[in-house]
């Protein structure tokens, strides 16, 4: 039975760059994840921020026994534009996820965080919301911005830096 | 060229890069599982004390879930990246193994 080149008794190091000399070869690199987009990243800060001006405004505090400590707002037409405002400025930035590729997971965590808007809404019309009614939301928030600090970092380790791309 | 020797250096390249992508996730990682226990004992807390009611807190924890699965998400970018890097600076020193052997710049 004849051997293939790559075969058990060739060294392991030879093996290894004969598996990397296509790649070399297309003078590549190869990419996973869609590069770090300022925008995208600015939008989500943007969208952070005025978001827990918000829950600065309506949400209430309560203490370590879960006690009242200051009243938020309950649910009114004030509260019903940001929601929505804060579901389109998500909508904006997805559109602008969508179009790139090796993007799936961003494009998931925007639809999430959607979703934690109308959770949050859906408790907001019911009672009073508190700082613990946002943590789902502020989970998913945490995500993003966490996607966009690694995509942040792809690269970093070359010692000539040069600046990320867009690819928008 | 020394194929050992260039190994040795894409290894350590690939595992430098890859490393700093996980010094990144660790901590965030950390914070995450904790945070989501208190979470819901706040949330448990004032549905006891009537601050909201247990509708109120049945949306919130299904959201609390469903939120984690946004930290797996994050994680996968993260360790996707950390395997992009590592592939690349491994490359990266292989082109200037075989650059510097040729004593030309063939890539």
């Amino acid at each position: 039975m004849q051997r293939s080149p790559l075969s058990r008794s060739t060294p392991a190091a030879f093996r290894f760059l004969a598996l990397l000399l296509p790649l070399l070869l297309a003078g590549c690199s190869v990419l996973f994840v869609s590069p770090y987009d300022e925008m995208t990243d600015r939008a989500v800060s943007e969208l952070v921020t005025k978001t827990e001006t918000f829950l600065g405004r309506y949400a209430a505090t309560t203490n370590e026994m879960g006690k009242l400590v200051k009243a938020g707002r309950p649910y009114d037409d004030e509260a019903a534009k940001f929601y929505n405002e804060a579901r389109g400025a998500t909508a904006a930035i997805l559109l602008r996820s969508e179009q790139k590729d090796k993007n799936n997971e961003e494009i998931q965590i925007l639809k999430d965080l959607s979703q934690r808007y109308d959770a949050l809404e859906a408790s907001h019309r019911l009672g009073r919301i508190t700082t613990s009614s946002a943590a789902a939301l502020h989970r998913t928030e945490r995500a993003l911005l966490q996607v966009q600090l690694t995509k942040k970092h792809i690269g970093t380790y070359k010692t000539s830096s040069s600046p990320p791309a867009s690819n928008l | 060229m020394d194929f050992e020797n260039t190994l040795a250096q894409m290894l350590a390249a690939a595992k430098a890069a890859a490393g700093s992508h996980w010094k990144d996730v660790r901590e965030y990682m950390r914070r995450e599982l904790a945070a989501a226990e208190d979470e819901a004992k706040s949330i448990a807390l004032e549905v006891a004390n009537e601050v909201k009611t247990p509708e109120q807190a049945k949306i919130e924890l299904e959201s609390i879930e469903a939120s984690l699965l946004d930290v797996k998400l994050a994680l996968t970018v993260a360790s996707k990246a950390a395997a992009q890097d590592a592939i690349n600076a491994a490359l990266d020193v292989l082109r200037s193994a075989v650059n510097s052997a040729a004593k030309v710049a063939i890539f």
